[in-house]
């Protein structure tokens, strides 16, 4: 009977060793995107998201222990249900009441990103994170020091530890926690994605359907669908701003080819994303269209299609306007997944 | 029984492991950092920071590669224990030449958030545009027209035309350890601390650099340290 009990504890025991010494194993998450899209630029399969990775990283997201006096976080400047964007803020906002030198952009599909920024400066999205923790003007604060930080924080240490089997907290781990969560923010249920599905009893209102086709002949080369961004850069003709002086992708290519160009943003959700343009100028999409119709600035760099502006009548823009509301997800805004944690 | 053996494997295998260790060295002397020394032109120069990547290495026999250590390590002068690199034993028994990355690959610069010697956090990465800094090599000297008569060089970049990482290329003998000589006092030469001895971003300047600091790695064999 002794000799029975000591197998069973034994044997106790070697699974209680054996259960410690296994890592945790995160479960994988699969993201869902419309069939007909082109296929990601960032691999998002094979456990490349995980339950709690995306956890940690949306934690992290809304976090200002990212920044250093504890007061900004990224959702600081993009908040979920304005499109991840500074909604109503020209130029974003950092510590100690500083103004930075462009508009937050609004997050989305950024799986199908290839570069970050404004002008491209960042490479990959995993790297996205450390230009405004860096930044003078937004967090302030020492990648080491969050790092630090966070390995302070019991609950973090667990965190982390759940999501990449190691409660050291690396600065490669919390980029990748913060990118994970970034890439969940998928907008692919819009009026326009509904209509385009052809499954739904979901048509375009005729003022919709001439903005659509209108939007097709002037506007698609730039802002191709279904993403309505090519990713690539581009002169849209804005006067550069004097105090500003922003010379765009020049600043990190040093080539004089990339004077003036800027990322072309997506137009999903643009209902929700204003002020418009990398410094924020226009206001309303009214004013946007009006810029295309007789504000753009002529140079050497000015996208070719530009070269004549998209003169456009009054009815017209409204019309385009009216197309541009139909790319407001509202599923996506107030998608509980996306909101700060409780 | 089982443990023993693979314990007395281990010991066997460490003791024969080969290793490069780097030697920051400024004008006749292994580098102290925050001492002043000289340059071999007499100018006074006061080094506070040295660090630069070397990863990708690569081990020959008869122009053959034969082994091979893909890992970065970032070797800083103020951590003697970052200036020798593990490399493959078998290597070691056979080589007569290597050739290593002063630098880190354009691949490797675009491919996201890695860890150890590559975490972001080892300050040898630039936020504001994407890419690390190969080398890092900071001072002062009475020459530098600069505030505090400091100097600053930053090497990085790894886009084309201003792409820097360089491949270096070393013939050793014997079975090492194989010390190699970095020459701090040959870059700041070609750098000119009296004119413009600061660079913090990519380009022209930043590449002709790079192609000065793959020059100034020397193998000295037999040379007690």
């Amino acid at each position: 009977m002794r000799a029975s009990s000591t197998k069973v504890i034994a044997g106790v025991l070697v699974i209680v060793l054996d259960c410690a010494m296994q890592p945790f194993m995160q479960h994988p998450v699969m993201v869902s995107y419309p069939s007909t899209w082109l296929k990601p630029a960032r691999e998002m399969g094979n456990g490349a998201l995980t339950t709690e990775g995306i956890a940690l990283g949306r934690k992290l997201f809304y976090d200002p222990i990212l920044s250093r006096d504890s007061i900004i976080s990224c959702s600081s400047c993009h908040l979920n249900y304005t499109a991840f964007a500074h909604v109503d803020h020209k130029l974003s906002h950092g510590i100690h009441d500083s103004i930075g030198t462009r508009n937050a952009p609004a997050l989305v599909n950024l799986a199908w990103g290839k570069h970050f920024m404004w002008d491209g400066a960042v490479n990959n999205l995993d790297m996205q994170a450390l230009a405004p923790i860096n930044h003078p003007e937004e967090m302030g604060e020492e990648t080491v020091h969050v790092v630090a930080k966070l390995q302070r924080s019991h609950e973090y240490r667990r965190l982390f530890f759940d999501a990449f089997n190691d409660s050291v907290v690396t600065g490669e781990h919390l980029l990748k926690a913060i990118s994970q969560f970034e890439l969940t923010l998928i907008s692919a249920g819009s009026k326009y994605d509904q209509v385009m599905e052809k499954k739904a009893i979901v048509i375009f209102t005729e003022q919709e359907a001439n903005g659509y086709k209108l939007f097709k002949a002037h506007c698609n080369v730039c802002h191709r669908e279904p993403l309505f961004t090519t990713g690539e850069f581009a002169n849209n003709g804005l006067p550069p701003d004097s105090i500003l002086r922003d010379v765009g992708r020049m600043r990190i290519t040093s080539d004089p080819k990339d004077s003036l160009l800027f990322k072309i943003p997506s137009l999903r959700n643009i209902e929700f994303s204003f002020p418009y343009m990398h410094d924020g100028r226009f206001k309303t999409l009214r004013a946007v269209l009006d810029h295309y119709d007789h504000g753009i600035m002529k140079s050497t760099t000015l996208a070719p299609e530009l070269q004549h502006g998209i003169p456009l009548t009054s009815n017209e823009r409204t019309d385009v306007v009216a197309f541009l509301l139909t790319l407001s997800d509202r599923d996506f805004l107030f998608d509980p997944a996306h909101a700060c944690p409780k | 029984m089982r443990a023993i053996v693979c314990l007395a494997l281990v010991v066997a295998l460490n003791a024969h492991a080969q290793r490069i260790e780097f030697i920051p060295w400024l004008a006749e002397h292994a580098l102290t950092l925050d001492q002043q020394s000289s340059l071999p032109d007499g100018t006074p120069i006061t080094v506070t920071q040295f660090r630069f990547y070397a990863g990708r290495f690569l081990f020959y026999r008869g122009g053959k590669v034969i082994s091979r250590n893909d890992a970065y390590h970032l070797i800083d002068a103020a951590d003697p224990t970052s200036f020798v690199v593990d490399l493959d034993a078998k290597a070691a028994a056979v080589g007569d030449s290597i050739t290593f990355m002063m630098g880190v690959d354009s691949l490797t610069n675009v491919s996201g958030a890695f860890g150890d010697d590559l975490d972001p956090t080892k300050g040898m990465y630039w936020t504001w545009n994407s890419g690390y800094i190969n080398l890092k090599l900071e001072g002062s000297s009475p020459a530098s027209p600069y505030p505090s008569h400091e100097f600053e060089l930053h090497l990085g970049g790894y886009s084309p035309p201003y792409a820097t990482a360089q491949r270096v290329a070393l013939y050793v003998t014997g079975s090492g350890p194989w010390p190699v000589h970095v020459d701090i006092a040959s870059l700041l030469a070609a750098a000119d601390i009296r004119t413009n001895c600061n660079v913090m971003s990519s380009g022209e300047k930043a590449v002709a650099l790079s192609r000065i600091a793959a020059t100034i790695f020397s193998y000295h064999a037999g040379i007690e340290h």
